[in-house]
């Protein structure tokens, strides 16, 4: 009866710390405190004179000028390689047809957080049918892409933590950082020789206590490169110096891989090594909101203690069903994904074979994202090339000096030849000026 | 605090200048109304000169010092505009007896040893991780054995899986547990239950309003999801025509939408607040604000749940002090202040006390963000939430921020101010420049709803759905003081928690009125304070008074099974007439 008496002893011990905290509490208040200056205080409400509200030096554009409209695809020869559409699951008329029947049954939001009535028979589908296809034994849903990383990350970090990860980790996953407040040490990108460096000498210092978890926090293919992370190395490093490993698949899952179970299949790499797998829905799915999956004992903390998920209404039912549509597409024809392999790696080779450009993602990426070859004013000169694709009816998004497309299944050879002899258009008007 | 009687209130204070100086004060309540509200005389304050209905009258001192201020120095206009708003906010907090409070530590502490006495003999029926030896554990012990040990006893109550729309009614579906809540089967049967537990305030979650056709409409037309970002190519014409829309509702000049209330908060106030800002947030606020604010890294200070005198005292000394840490006791000012409120709290019911906490707000030169995510379209003449129900200005409130999860039955949230403001949070929010845009068919549903609520699908059916929510809401708030149940709250809110303190009573309720075909919620700790387990009820304007009078028979029995009846305020027994019921 060990365990007893010392569970005894855990019920008593916080009765006691209690007690003392409150007697501390108690005596520490009679304290006098120090005194205000009534007069003082008096001046400075008067004088105190707030910021405005909002910095206005830092608004540069019009409304117009900043929210980029979708363009109208139903004109002849429009091209829209911004929006994700890896198999054209955006465009797909049967899907909407679901989704009626599904907004009919149950409406269109949820009205309630998972854990007060939102949970729908569909999410349950949809969270078992994942877990399925990814072949882990539990999935969690939640209801944004973005809050999906954020809260799933900061589930399980804590300020005794140390995270390690790679230097162009997504936005959302840094937010997740900041909120989890753990110390985060950046890696160069995709390479491991400085992640090792880092966790040896972080070793060396001996700071580390028994009880500190150490993550290690990647992307299957990084939103801002399109590159792909070298994970059979990050796993070896994760066996040796026994950390954690969470995979940020939100473009990878549903496009690397035979049958599209993202990166780990890529590499041939045993999914139960992995600690957890977060994803999204917005990406090859052609839906909203994300998800994480793991082993159960992992996944099940979420259910309580991930701040997106219970707090907040669960993902509308319709767009649970849309997902589920696309996961029966991914599994009676896996062919998809092949489709999709070559059509990234035919459009891979063209841009490459352009003298203007860099290519900067990898060759199996839906996303790819080039630059110029020359570096001085490359902001300018992308920014330029943007818009004379944009008046040429090719819509790309213009990222700080990047430009970045989604291929899509659906891409033919006119096209593809459409984009590269506007590419290289472009680049001659912007060498020119 | 001797003075008080034996009903013990929390009711709401003014602010009083000479109150805050001397923290010994004495208050006197006095005159129990028979409603269960008191009357509130101050000895110092100006309300004493005044005669008032009963409760507490939101023309305050500092209002009106503020006012004079504003005379002596602007030339201000008149007094009388100002004093017609006076609103008669009725709200209780009756405190338990000491018994109560005791019995329930007491079953706490039983329950937490029964958790470590179980938790020593049985072994959690959740599988390891394969190849996990030598790593450090991935969360604490504590949180492995409260959720597995504690929470699992009363797994069932949660997490109820649905089959149906989440309208007046709704269908569950049925599960048992053969292991104590370690794992749920379902049964392949369906209950269908009264909905008390969905925050669908106006009824518009039911699909066969003219909203759903158009929501499936733009499902066809628009498709399911945009693909893109707003700042990117994911915008398109239903979010401009629901910004307009939404901006135009509330008064105010521009709206921004985003595809998710949560993160409509967690990724907009760090775009709008830095470090060395101060941030004065209710105790009781939303995940999500708290989340926004601790990624801001501006300092966070809390006041007591909607209690205007400690915002004020926190305000004063604040300003007072400044930035902490400054070398060799410089005084360094704040460089903005920021007020967080929410319209109504979600766990207490309780309507925040606007026109106080915008005299304030000016007095004190701070910026008010507040939250309308439960008041929206809840309270209100015309459904604009606590701004329209005060009779305030909107334009007095800096950041006004909504969901529309919850009036709206669809997703997503907005942030409305002015011009300038929302411009701003177009370039710098990260909600815009990260994450994907809202779905069109949501969209559309919320237009839909907008519409109907502005009359603008000329029928007047908006505004009777709002009346009936308000009618529905007193109908059963004042029955359920007659029962003699312990309700907190405002008398006009529609999120009504029903007080039983212990945990075991919350899982024991939330299942008798499950089995009765009642579905409510039940929040204990750690969502509520340990003593204070509740179960909440939202009204809905879908529910008929044949569907309350079976809701309010049902607690009656079970208040009577398990011992709810804690209320000692007197009670009014004269019967209620549900078409009488006079709407403020
Ligand atoms: C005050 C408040 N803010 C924000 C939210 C989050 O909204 P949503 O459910 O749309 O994510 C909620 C929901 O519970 C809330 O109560």
């Amino acid at each position: 009866m060990d365990t007893f008496k010392e569970n005894a002893l855990n019920t008593i011990g916080p009765a006691i710390i209690v007690l003392v905290c409150t007697v501390f509490y108690l005596s520490k208040k009679k304290q006098p405190k120090k005194e205000i200056n009534e007069e003082l205080l008096n001046e400075r409400i008067l004088t105190y004179k707030p910021e405005p509200l909002i910095d206005y030096s830092k608004i540069h554009y019009d409304n117009k000028d900043i929210e980029i409209p979708a363009p109208d695809e139903s004109i002849p020869g429009c091209l829209n390689l911004a929006k994700v559409n890896y198999f054209n699951f955006l465009n797909n008329h049967e899907f909407r047809k679901e989704a009626e029947v599904c907004i009919k049954k149950y409406g269109v939001g949820s009205c309630g957080p998972r854990g007060f009535y939102g949970t729908v028979d569909v999410h349950l589908t949809l969270e078992s049918r994942l877990a399925k296809f990814l072949q882990m034994e539990e999935s969690v849903l939640y209801s944004y892409g973005f809050s999906t990383i954020s809260s799933a990350i900061s589930a399980y970090c804590k300020k005794s933590d140390i995270i390690f990860c790679d230097e162009k980790i997504s936005f959302a996953a840094a937010q997740g950082f900041l909120a989890a407040k753990s110390q985060v040490v950046y890696f160069k990108h995709n390479d491991t020789n400085d992640l090792e460096e880092k966790l040896k000498e972080y070793e060396k210092k001996g700071k580390h206590k028994k009880r500190m978890s150490k993550f290690l926090i990647v992307e299957g293919i990084y939103a801002s490169t399109g590159t792909i992370c070298p994970l059979p190395k990050l796993m070896e490093i994760r066996e040796k110096y026994k950390l954690r490993i969470f995979i940020d698949e939100s473009l990878s899952f549903g496009v690397l891989g035979k049958e599209g179970r993202g990166v780990t299949e890529h590499f041939g790499i045993d999914r139960s090594d992995v600690d957890m797998i977060m994803g999204s829905l917005e990406g090859s799915l052609g839906s909203i909101g994300g998800f994480g999956v793991g082993a159960s004992i992992v996944v099940e903390h979420q259910r309580l203690s991930s701040l997106g998920y219970c707090f907040s209404a669960s993902l509308p039912p319709f767009l649970s069903q849309v997902a589920v549509c696309a996961l029966d597409i991914f599994e009676n024809n896996p062919g998809i994904f092949g489709e999709l392999e070559t059509i990234c790696v035919k459009v891979d080779r063209q841009l490459r074979s352009l003298e203007h450009y860099n290519v900067i993602s990898d060759p199996l990426s839906p996303l790819k994202v080039i630059t110029t070859k020359e570096v001085d004013n490359r902001f300018e000169k992308i920014t330029l090339i943007h818009r004379v694709c944009t008046s040429k009816n090719i819509y790309m998004v213009n990222a700080d000096g990047y430009l970045k497309l989604n291929v899509s299944i659906v891409l033919d050879d006119s096209d593809i030849e459409k984009l590269l002899t506007t590419l290289k258009e472009a680049a001659l008007i912007c060498n020119d000026n | 605090m001797a003075t008080r009687t034996s009903g013990d209130f929390a009711i709401t204070e003014l602010i009083n200048e000479d109150a805050f100086q001397n923290r010994s004060h004495k208050k006197e309540y006095s005159s129990l109304y028979q409603n269960g509200y008191s009357k509130h005389s101050d000895t110092n304050s100006l309300c004493k000169q005044k005669k008032y209905l009963n409760g507490h009258t939101l023309t305050s001192s500092s209002d009106e010092e503020y006012l004079n201020f504003k005379d002596k120095y602007l030339n201000g206009t008149s007094h009388n505009k100002h004093f017609k708003k006076e609103k008669v906010l009725k709200e209780s907090f009756e405190k338990p007896l000491l018994i109560t409070t005791l019995l329930t530590l007491l079953s706490f502490y039983v329950l937490m040893f029964l958790g470590y006495l179980s938790q020593a003999l049985f072994p959690p029926k959740v599988l390891k991780q394969r190849n996990r030896e030598g790593y450090p554990r991935l969360y604490d012990k504590f949180s492995s054995f409260y959720s597995r040990y504690v929470y699992r006893r009363v797994r069932d109550c949660w997490n109820y899986p649905i089959c149906s729309v989440p309208g007046a009614e709704v269908v569950l579906k049925d599960r048992i547990t053969k292991d104590h809540c370690w794992t749920f089967e379902f049964t392949g049967l369906e209950r269908k239950c009264l909905n008390l537990g969905s925050y669908n305030y106006l009824g518009f979650a039911d699909p066969k309003s003219s909203c759903t056709e158009f929501a499936i409409e733009c499902a066809h037309k628009y498709g399911l999801s945009t693909g893109a970002t707003r700042q990117q190519y994911g915008t398109n014409e239903l979010h401009v025509e629901l910004e307009k829309l939404t901006a135009e509702f509330l008064g105010v000049e521009d709206a921004i939408t985003f595809g998710m209330g949560f993160a409509t908060n967690s990724l907009n106030i760090p775009a709008l607040i830095s470090p060395g800002c101060l941030l004065i947030s209710d105790e009781r606020n939303h995940a999500s604000l708290i989340l926004g604010m601790r990624l801001s890294g501006a300092t966070v200070k809390v006041f007591r749940h909607n209690d205007v005198k400690d915002l004020e005292k926190i305000l004063r000394t604040q300003i007072y002090y400044g930035q902490p840490n400054q070398p060799k006791e410089q005084h360094k000012p704040w460089k903005k202040i920021f007020i967080f409120v929410e319209g109504i709290y979600s766990m207490e019911g309780s309507i925040v006390h606007l026109p106080q906490i915008i005299a304030l707000k000016k007095k004190y030169k701070a910026y008010l963000y507040l939250d309308e995510a439960h008041s929206i379209g809840a309270i209100g003449k015309s459904g604009k939430g606590v701004v329209d129900y005060f009779g305030c200005d909107p334009k007095d409130i800096d950041i006004l921020m909504g969901t529309y999860t919850k009036s709206f039955a669809s997703a997503g949230g907005y942030i409305a101010g002015s011009k300038k403001l929302i411009r701003f949070l177009r370039e710098h929010s990260y909600g815009s420049k990260y994450a994907c845009a809202m779905s069109p068919p949501v969209t559309a549903q919320i237009i839909g709803v907008l519409k109907v609520l502005m009359g603008k699908d000329g029928t007047n059916l908006g505004k009777t759905r709002i009346e009936t929510l308000a009618r529905n809401t007193q109908y059963f708030r004042r029955r359920l003081a007659q029962i003699g149940l312990i309700t907190y709250g405002c008398e006009d809110s529609p999120v009504v928690p029903i007080l039983v303190y212990l945990y075991s009573k919350i899982a024991m309720c939330v299942r008798t009125l499950i089995q009765n075909n009642i579905a409510t919620v039940g929040v204990g700790y750690p969502a509520t304070p340990l003593l204070e387990g509740r179960i909440r009820v939202c009204l809905s304007a879908g529910h008929t008074k044949e569907h309350l009078d079976y809701a309010l028979d049902m607690l009656e029995k079970v208040a009577d099974d398990i011992g709810l009846k804690h209320s000692r305020l007197p009670r009014d027994t004269k019967p209620i007439e549900y078409e009488k019921i006079e709407l403020n």
